[in-house]
């Protein structure tokens, strides 16, 4: 974990290169904290964290926007970071929308923090309170929370807030939404009047003037979006029945090079099905959605960040600020309702300026909220083609690790006779098999249905540096001996 | 050309720099300055070959001349097919202008989305390349289903979780933990013993809670626009019509979940419960709903064709009239509250107030059934005279916003006071009375000096005289212009308004040149500019 991550060296778009050239030496870090930063794998600022970084370091308030992906949290992170003094009040509080989100944020400032001694608490609903009260009994330096459970603290004065001189909150725009625009007053009160205060975030639907009025002081604004979508990400979209969803999904799964898919449902019911019958076809499928006890939503997210599991089937819970690299395929199979869900949805692919694709399944029922979205972003959703180029979504040392996967040579021919059959009027609609170049290794998870299919390489995972995915990883779908389906049905 | 200039002057009216100053160290660093404030805002650059490109400043670079690169270039002289960043070398660059003249307001999304419109169009069926296999439903076979059993015992996966990968961790060992335990203990059930009605806080708690007709996107991810309707109706011209009805209807309902089987009924009971609470608080409203006066008898066919129901209304008006008996009105016995019921006092309060100032909104646990539909006619709603039409509420609205505000109300046309000497005791705006600014008078007013300049302006003298007032006019203008301010229109200079105490001299009138006309005035543009030898 001590090395120095290994370079990821896949394509990136200009949301994450276009910078003025700085370094993070440049901004006058902590040695230590400029270590932590250069072993999670940074290798230099993204032009948000240009931007924040050195006015948050002079103590000014600070409103900023930035696209999905590109490296908001390390701007606000690293700043906190750097302002830890050596005491025992908390320093700096971030406040998120969800729990998962929570934890990834503390994640992210405990790795970056490692060799700053600094103590990072998280603290949200669905934990035992007990356990976070006595955790505060010894020193906090960064409390991360959603502002419910913060709150019962603060006004218990189990948090001491009153020496608190960072308010952060990722996600703004929800933090400053109906549900918890009061919470989030009230913890102000909490707070010294002095505080610095740094509000990010991908989407600003509604204008947030008045909160700025009343809590910020003179706040440095940082908008260099000239657009709201990605680059990186292409976006189709399948105009199916709606009984025809599953079959579609499938048809997709059978196509596309997934590294790794989230799949976004609207109602909590749906997603368990779903990812029942995603397991069901033989992938392995891990769902989330709020109504789960939060053990279970903790493991499937610690599971599926860390790559052990392909599919990930969820509510809207995971759409906000969920990082995982290895995602580069987002379908929707239900469409959202608001512009700002479906742009966070599919920049859940495509992190840090890499490529992506999302895929929504749309009924006749949902055109007009397609309409709708496509007008408020400024961006035309495209048919599906029969034949998605790899070069979109997958990069290029993906693809030749592709080469290597076991199984191949067993599916390969009825894949090709089934899509043969099915479009005969389309021959450059068959799906790029790749072509098995050189003798396959020995495939021994053929022969132990019980061994993982993914080999747990990334359960190292430190979050931030992307690792080759290992060779089994790659490449869709994952070929089980046990598969319920003969590979012919799909 | 102008290197001599001071800083602030140089702000003001642009600046241009030349070989020479650039050898100046100090003068560099200020150009230093400059460029990098500038950078993050949109700027237009000359080159040698006279192009004139408009982007986006991202980045510079000063030595060894001043280059620049453009974010989503413009080439304004002629169409041109540009790439994404323009990169404009030093030895091309001419001239650079930058438009300082306003802080933009931080954008919101949809400021930020510039394209063009995306039509409505027809979508593209997908055809599967099979046919439906009919098994591949999204169908609940109602068994319980463990995700992480059956992904253990298919894909061998173990699912694992360890908090201190998060946080910290706890001292278990420490010599005083049991009375940090019972101390949280202590206060963890105070907590969660405290009342709230805050969905939010509930969820944190971890109390059970219904929350039906709320999903996952209004919860996590999307952020509720509704109730800013009236805002927006107030902050634009054009008041808030079906559109935004349409996008009411989609947060409540949403075509997915309808479709979907389990959730399905949920949603419409949600959406039923919603309309029912609605049309108790308007049934309780009729029920309690008295006019104050009696009836007028002219009124009574208009209410009502049928003889008993005027009858009816008589009654009911009577008995209104009636010391109230302190019991809710018998009209209103078929409904039972389904919200926690009010205490005595509240309920007093309530009948006191005649009308009910609250609409008495469901828990969720309502079980009224009835679902008669109570009819109330505009008329007993609002008063026979008060039904809103669409235009008197487009009236008031335009009203509401013009009425308070300051600055607006004074930008409406009011009447001009004419001084006491003016001849025309006809009150008329003072936009007839003169005009705009204009080369050739165009009004016709109704003195008997149809064109009293053209008099005024016959002689020399005069000529020079109103010539060199003009001057001054336009040069107090152009430096309110630099200040931000609004000008302030000559006819309000004092020169242009007869001493009260002489006999009336007609105002002046010269033909503006255009570049004193406000209309046609732009703010100078700032400059950065670079020679090359």
């Amino acid at each position: 974990m001590s090395k120095i991550a290994k370079k990821d060296t896949r394509p990136k778009t200009t949301d994450v290169t276009l910078t003025k050239g700085s370094t993070f030496e440049d901004f006058g870090l902590k040695r230590d904290l400029l270590l932590g930063i250069f072993e999670a794998g940074f290798e230099k600022p993204s032009p948000i964290q240009e931007e924040v970084i050195p006015i948050a370091l002079t103590g000014r308030d600070i409103l900023a926007r930035a696209k999905n992906g590109t490296g908001k949290t390390g701007s606000f992170v690293i700043p906190a970071l750097q302002q830890v003094k050596n005491s025992n009040e908390i320093q700096s509080l971030i406040l998120v929308p969800t729990r998962e989100l929570a934890l990834q944020t503390a994640q992210v400032v405990k790795t970056l923090g490692k060799h700053l001694n600094v103590q990072v608490m998280v603290s949200t609903g669905g934990t035992s309170l007990r356990d976070d009260i006595v955790r505060l009994h010894d020193p906090v330096h960064i409390l991360v929370g959603t502002p419910g459970r913060i709150l019962d603290l603060a006004s218990r004065n189990v948090a001491d807030l009153s020496n608190c001189g960072l308010f952060i909150m990722d996600e703004a725009d929800k933090m400053l939404s109906r549900e918890f625009e009061r919470i989030v007053d009230q913890i102000l009160q909490f707070l010294p009047q002095n505080h610095q205060s740094i509000l990010v975030s991908a989407t600003f639907p509604l204008s947030v003037k008045n909160f700025l009025e009343k809590n910020l002081k003179k706040p440095f604004e940082v908008n260099l979006m000239n657009e709201l979508t990605l680059k990186g990400i292409s976006q189709y979209y399948a105009f199916v029945e709606e009984k025809q969803k599953l079959h579609c999904l499938n048809t997709l799964f059978s196509k596309l090079q997934i590294n790794q898919a989230i799949i976004f449902c609207n109602s909590t019911n749906r997603v368990e099905l779903l990812a029942k019958k995603i397991t069901e076809l033989g992938y392995s499928c891990y769902y989330s959605h709020a109504r789960m006890p939060q053990k279970d939503r903790n493991k499937v997210f610690q599971d599926f960040r860390a790559g052990k599991v392909r599919n990930l089937v969820c509510s809207d819970l995971l759409t906000r600020g969920i990082d995982i690299q290895a995602v580069n395929v987002v379908i929707n199979f239900d469409f959202p309702k608001t512009a700002e869900t479906y742009l966070h949805r599919i920049g859940r692919s495509g992190r840090f300026g890499h490529l992506g694709l999302a895929i929504n399944l749309i009924n006749y029922q949902d055109r007009y909220s397609v309409y709708k979205i496509e007008q408020e972003l400024g961006t035309e959703i495209k048919p599906i083609p029969a034949t998605i180029d790899k070069s979109l979504y997958v990069a290029p040392n993906d693809e030749g690790a592709e080469i290597s996967q076991p199984q191949q040579p067993v599916q390969k021919p009825a894949q090709t006779q089934q899509t043969q059959q099915s479009q005969p009027q389309q021959p450059q609609s068959q799906p790029q098999q790749p072509q098995p170049q050189q003798p396959q290794p020995q495939p021994q998870s053929q022969q132990q249905p019980n061994q993982p299919q993914f080999q747990p390489q990334f359960q190292q995972f430190n979050h931030y540096q992307y690792q080759q995915p290992p060779s089994q990883f790659s490449g869709h779908p994952p070929q089980f001996p046990n598969q319920q389906y003969p590979p012919g049905q799909f | 050309m102008k290197g001599t200039q001071q800083p602030s002057s140089r702000k003001q009216n642009g600046h241009r720099n030349n070989n020479k100053q650039r050898q100046d160290s100090k003068n560099d660093d200020k150009l230093i300055h400059l460029i990098s404030k500038c950078v993050g805002k949109i700027v237009i650059a000359t080159t040698l070959d006279g192009n004139q490109y408009k982007g986006l400043l991202i980045s510079n670079n000063l030595q060894p001349n001043l280059s620049v690169i453009l974010n989503k270039p413009q080439n304004l002289t002629k169409d041109e097919k540009l790439p994404d960043n323009l990169v404009i070398y030093g030895k091309d660059l001419v001239d650079l202008e930058v438009d300082l003249s306003k802080k933009p307001e931080f954008k919101i999304d949809e400021e930020i989305t510039t394209s063009t419109k995306i039509k409505e169009r027809e979508l593209t069926k997908w055809i599967p390349d099979e046919p439906i296999d009919n098994n591949l439903l999204l169908e609940d076979d109602g068994s319980n289903w463990d995700q992480f059993a059956s992904n253990e015992e298919k894909f061998g996966i173990k699912s694992t979780f360890d908090e201190h990968l998060y946080t910290t961790k706890i001292d278990k060992n420490a010599p005083d933990y049991q009375q940090r335990l019972e101390r949280a203990n202590k206060i963890a059930k105070e907590i969660e013993s405290q009342q709230t009605t805050d969905l939010h806080m509930l969820e944190e708690r971890g109390l059970i809670i219904d929350d039906s007709g709320i999903d996952e996107e209004d919860k996590y991810s999307g952020v509720d626009r509704r109730g800013n309707e009236l805002l927006a109706a107030l902050k634009n011209t054009t008041i808030a019509q079906d559109k935004q009805v349409h996008k009411n209807d989609y947060n409540l309902v949403d075509p997915a979940i309808v479709s979907s089987s389990k959730e399905n009924s949920k949603k419409l009971d949600y959406y039923r419960l919603n309309s029912q609470s609605e049309i108790n608080s308007f049934k309780q409203f009729s029920a309690n709903f008295k006019i104050p006066h009696k009836v007028p008898a002219d009124l009574l066919p208009i209410l009502s064709k049928n003889v008993d129901k005027q009858k009816e209304i008589i009654n009911k008006n009577q008995t209104q009239q009636q010391p109230k008996n302190n019991k809710y009105n018998i009209k209103a016995a078929s409904f039972t509250p389904t919200f926690t019921p009010l205490s005595p006092q509240q309920q007093q309060q309530l009948q006191q107030q005649q009308q009910p100032t609250s609409r008495t909104f469901s828990n969720g646990s309502s079980s009224t059934s009835s679902s008669k539909r109570y009819h109330i006619t505009s008329q007993d709603f609002f008063g026979i005279d008060k039904i809103p039409t669409k235009e008197k509420q487009q009236d008031k609205i335009k009203k509401f916003k013009t009425g308070f505000s300051f600055v607006s109300s004074g930008s409406q046309e009011l009447t001009f006071q004419t001084p006491p000497t003016w001849d025309s005791t006809i009150e008329e705006s003072y936009s007839k009375l003169f005009p705009k600014f204009a080369p050739i008078p165009t009004f016709s007013s109704p003195t008997q000096y149809k064109y009293p300049m053209a008099a005024a302006a016959a002689t020399q003298q005069q000529a020079a005289a109103i010539a060199a007032a003009q001057m001054q006019a336009a040069q107090v203008q152009a430096m309110m212009y630099q200040q931000q301010f609004q000008p302030q229109p000559y006819y309000q200079q004092p020169q242009f308004y007869p001493n009260p105490n002489t006999s009336f001299i007609p105002p002046p009138i010269i033909p503006y040149p255009n570049q004193f006309n406000p209309q046609h005035q732009q703010q100078p543009p700032k400059r950065f500019s670079k020679r090359n030898n």
